[in-house]
């Protein structure tokens, strides 16, 4: 059997084994959350200081949503935001929690189809908040994080703030009976 | 050349499947969402017609060249359902969602690269470089489509976007297939033509079993309907509506702060 030969067997079994692990894998990941129900989604939020987290968010931003430029916009620093969140622990919780919501708008647009427009731009906001979170995450190193922790932390939380509002809006438009349970948790 | 009764079987079993799904996608009306799935269908009743007929009446070049014509048609047209079927996952709302438009295109890119990698290291047992080649090619679109659907998989799961259930049952059927099809072609290519056709023969009456089998599958799928949506009464439509407006505002001001 000639080299090549040889090589070619050990590609396609490899390629094989992948492809049926994550299909397998991720497939089964994807029943599991088609069959996910209200509560067990619920139970998976992390209970976050709703006031801090407010703190933080209209330090940056207004009630409306929009960047705020006045005098009194920014005050707080790296350290004041640090303690707000609850430190690496908060940062963690923040990250599952965007997780919980991604799940939360895909249970919606599985579910309610004319929703679909608020759901996924739910999905898309989440998103984006985890990628803020993943460098807030990556700044906390030494050295690095009293010059960027605060900047990288008030657009996460503001847009993890604006999101748990709309999550609520978009619950409470679809009357879910488990409302009071989600507005306690986020 | 030499047809036995099992590959007349096999034909007979794959026209009538064709022809059977053709007309559930017609009579349940899956034209509107699933446009060139349907192309993809009906140009297989075609080419079993065009083939049988140019097998039993043409030359031995006609059928040759009518086939490899097929052939490509075939991978363009995979290619365009993996794209329709990519299109109902990953843009739900008539747009790419923000996260997944590059890792499609990663995606895309990749796959190709695999498939070009080891449709490279492929040596098929023939003397025949015109055998070689098709056998190339088989073994390229089945490792092509396989890994962008199992990858459609992974990345539908990260981003968290569902899939209705008939575009999960045609992605599925048409997947299974081409993972099938990579261990059919790989056989192919190191057992090959060297000393006899049989294994050659055998695997490809295999290989037409498993798509005859995948027929059936979405024959019966493509006939059941889809789990009925719940609806929205008319006041959380309006708050929906409501809700768009706000939504519009906060995305607009999340892109502020990101410049």
């Amino acid at each position: 059997m000639d080299l090549r030969l040889i090589a070619f067997l050990l590609f396609v079994t490899a390629f094989l084994f992948c492809i049926a692990a994550f299909a397998t894998f991720y497939w089964k990941r994807s029943r599991a959350r088609a069959k996910v129900e209200w509560k067990h989604l619920i139970a998976r939020l992390t209970f976050l200081d709703r006031d801090s987290i407010q703190q933080v968010a209209l330090d940056h931003i207004d009630d409306f949503g929009g960047v705020r430029d006045d005098e009194g916009a920014r005050l707080l620093d790296s350290s004041d935001v640090w303690h707000l969140i609850g430190g690496m622990p908060g940062l963690v919780a923040l990250e599952r929690n965007c997780e919980v919501l991604i799940e939360l708008a895909c249970y919606l647009q599985r579910w309610y189809p004319e929703a679909m427009m608020a759901a996924e731009q739910l999905r898309n906001d989440a998103r984006e908040i985890q990628w803020h979170v993943g460098r807030l995450k990556d700044a906390v190193i030494p050295g690095k994080m009293e010059s960027e922790f605060a900047d990288y932390a008030r657009p996460a939380i503001a847009g993890y703030y604006l999101m748990t509002r709309r999550v609520l809006a978009l619950y409470e438009a679809a009357d879910f009976m488990a409302l009071a349970e989600l507005q306690r948790t986020i | 050349m030499h047809v036995g009764y099992i590959d007349l079987l096999l034909w007979a079993a794959a026209f009538a499947g064709h022809i059977t799904l053709l007309a559930v996608i017609f009579v349940r009306h899956r034209i509107r969402a699933f446009p060139l799935f349907t192309v993809l269908i009906a140009v297989n009743v075609l080419k079993s017609l065009i083939l049988y007929l140019t097998f039993l009446q043409g030359s031995k070049s006609s059928y040759f060249y009518t086939y490899v014509f097929f052939l490509i048609l075939d991978l363009t047209l995979q290619l365009a359902v993996v794209f329709e079927m990519a299109s109902r996952v990953f843009r739900p709302v008539n747009s790419w969602g923000r996260d997944v438009a590059r890792n499609l295109f990663s995606l895309a890119i990749a796959s190709v690269l695999l498939a070009v990698g080891l449709t490279f290291l492929a040596q098929p047992h023939t003397r025949l470089p015109v055998k070689a080649a098709i056998i190339r090619f088989d073994l390229f679109s089945a490792v092509l489509v396989s890994a962008l659907f199992v990858g459609f998989v992974v990345l539908s799961v990260r981003a968290a976007l569902p899939w209705r259930t008939h575009v999960a049952r045609i992605s599925q059927g048409l997947a299974v297939y081409s993972v099938v099809d990579v261990v059919l072609e790989s056989a192919r290519t190191c057992f090959g033509l060297n000393t006899t056709t049989a294994l050659y023969v055998l695997l490809s009456q295999v290989r037409i079993a498993v798509y005859c089998a995948c027929l059936v599958y979405w024959i019966v799928t493509l006939w059941q309907d889809a789990p009925a949506p719940k609806s929205l009464n008319s006041q959380m439509r309006w708050q929906l509506a409501a809700l768009q407006d706000r939504v519009a505002h906060d995305l607009a001001s999340i892109r502020l702060r990101r410049k």
